[in-house]
């Protein structure tokens, strides 16, 4: 099913924190960045400690976001599906597809207009999960999980 | 029983977008308020310049150096007369229609870079200019743009109150006076100031200082060395 790929790539998907996520952080970036700019075109004071202060903001937020994203990652592997949680301390889950039961989409109105949203799976022992929060495409992702978990249960029954 | 996998509490989450957001809303307000008032701080630097108490009186009449000088200055008179133009806020003065053209700056913030034929660059803010006794006011609080499109020739530049030299080194000729006792007569000596605090005056290519320093230094046919 995978081919040659299946050696190099250990997982058939894999997607982290969608980055609109962020958007109100980014939004509030650009407002700082818009008011020092206003700020130097009308030639108004414009003192070292506060631009170093919101450089400061600004480096600490788009460096908080990137850590965000990428301490959650989650993948379709072969045989199931994996959320890692983490940087230094890291903390894997994998949930064998033939332990889910069902997989569900959701999407408030704002998600639904930046495509991003969550995927919750529910598994046979009655455990509901919630794990791929945030993600660009979830309907593709969802799709690619059920097709993986319907050809998993195919081989299971040959 | 369902049990629920979760990843981090719902409340820790919303404190954390608070916080952050609270952050940003201080950082903004801090932008504005010190672009409109400036830094609370800058009183302070000021009085740790030298002042009356703690430094050495000086009343100097020398050559004229080539200064450049950054700061804000309570009254700026200028004297002379160019082929160049003054720009005040959006309007455009001439300045070739008379020898001895007369501008007075209040409350001028900006550069000022001279030697003893021309003023090279004035690049700065006033709070109200004279110019051969036109006055102009902002309309707003604001201060006006100000500044020379060209070298503009000078005889009298005099430059009162708050102005600060950190260093100046040159080969001069004239008097130095100190604390009203000592007088030190230069010919093509090299004299250092260090941390000049007061006024100047340049008139008929005399470069005069009044006000208090922190060290002074000569070099040349004499040596001479005082510091606070």
């Amino acid at each position: 099913m995978f081919g040659k790929k299946e050696k190099t790539k250990k997982y058939f998907m894999k997607v982290s924190n969608s980055r609109k996520l962020y958007l109100p952080i980014y939004f509030m970036i650009l407002i700082l960045i818009a008011v020092v700019i206003f700020i130097k075109y009308n030639d108004l004071n414009l003192s070292t400690p506060v631009l170093i202060l919101v450089g400061l903001f600004i480096f600490s937020a788009i460096k908080f976001t990137e850590l965000h994203r990428w301490s959650n990652s989650y993948e379709i592997n072969k045989d199931s599906f994996v959320h890692n949680k983490g940087i230094l301390n890291r903390k894997t889950r994998s949930m064998d597809f033939l332990a889910i039961s069902d997989t569900e989409l959701r999407q408030n109105f704002w998600q639904r207009l930046l495509n991003y949203g969550n995927v919750s799976v529910r598994l046979y022992s009655g455990e509901s999960d919630n794990p791929a929060k945030n993600i660009n495409n979830p309907k593709k992702f969802a799709n690619c999980l059920q097709k993986m978990i319907h050809a998993k249960r195919r081989e299971s029954l040959i | 029983m369902i049990e629920k996998y979760s990843n981090e509490p719902v409340h820790k989450k919303h404190k954390i977008k608070i916080i952050v957001f609270g952050i940003f809303l201080i950082i903004l307000f801090v932008l504005v308020y010190t672009s409109f008032y400036g830094l609370p701080l800058t009183g302070n630097i000021i009085k740790n310049e030298p002042n009356s108490n703690n430094s050495i009186f000086i009343s100097a009449d020398l050559t004229t150096p080539v200064l450049s000088l950054n700061g804000e200055f309570e009254n700026v008179n200028i004297k002379g007369g160019s082929n160049s133009f003054l720009y005040v806020g959006d309007k455009k003065f001439p300045l070739s229609n008379s020898k001895d053209n007369y501008i007075v700056l209040i409350n001028y913030e900006g550069e000022i870079s001279f030697d003893e034929e021309v003023i090279s660059n004035l690049k700065g803010k006033a709070m109200k200019v004279s110019v051969n006794g036109v006055l102009m006011v902002p309309k707003s609080e604001d201060k006006m743009k100000i500044y020379f499109d060209s070298d503009f020739n000078y005889n009298v530049l005099d430059i009162k109150e708050r102005v600060f030299i950190k260093k100046l080194d040159y080969e001069t000729s004239g008097t130095v006076k100190l604390d009203e006792k000592t007088t030190i007569n230069l010919e093509d000596d090299n004299l250092v100031i260090e941390k000049f605090y007061g006024n100047i005056r340049i008139a008929n290519k005399h470069f005069k200082l009044k006000g208090y320093l922190k060290n002074l230094n000569v070099e040349g046919n004499q040596r001479i060395s005082v510091f606070d």
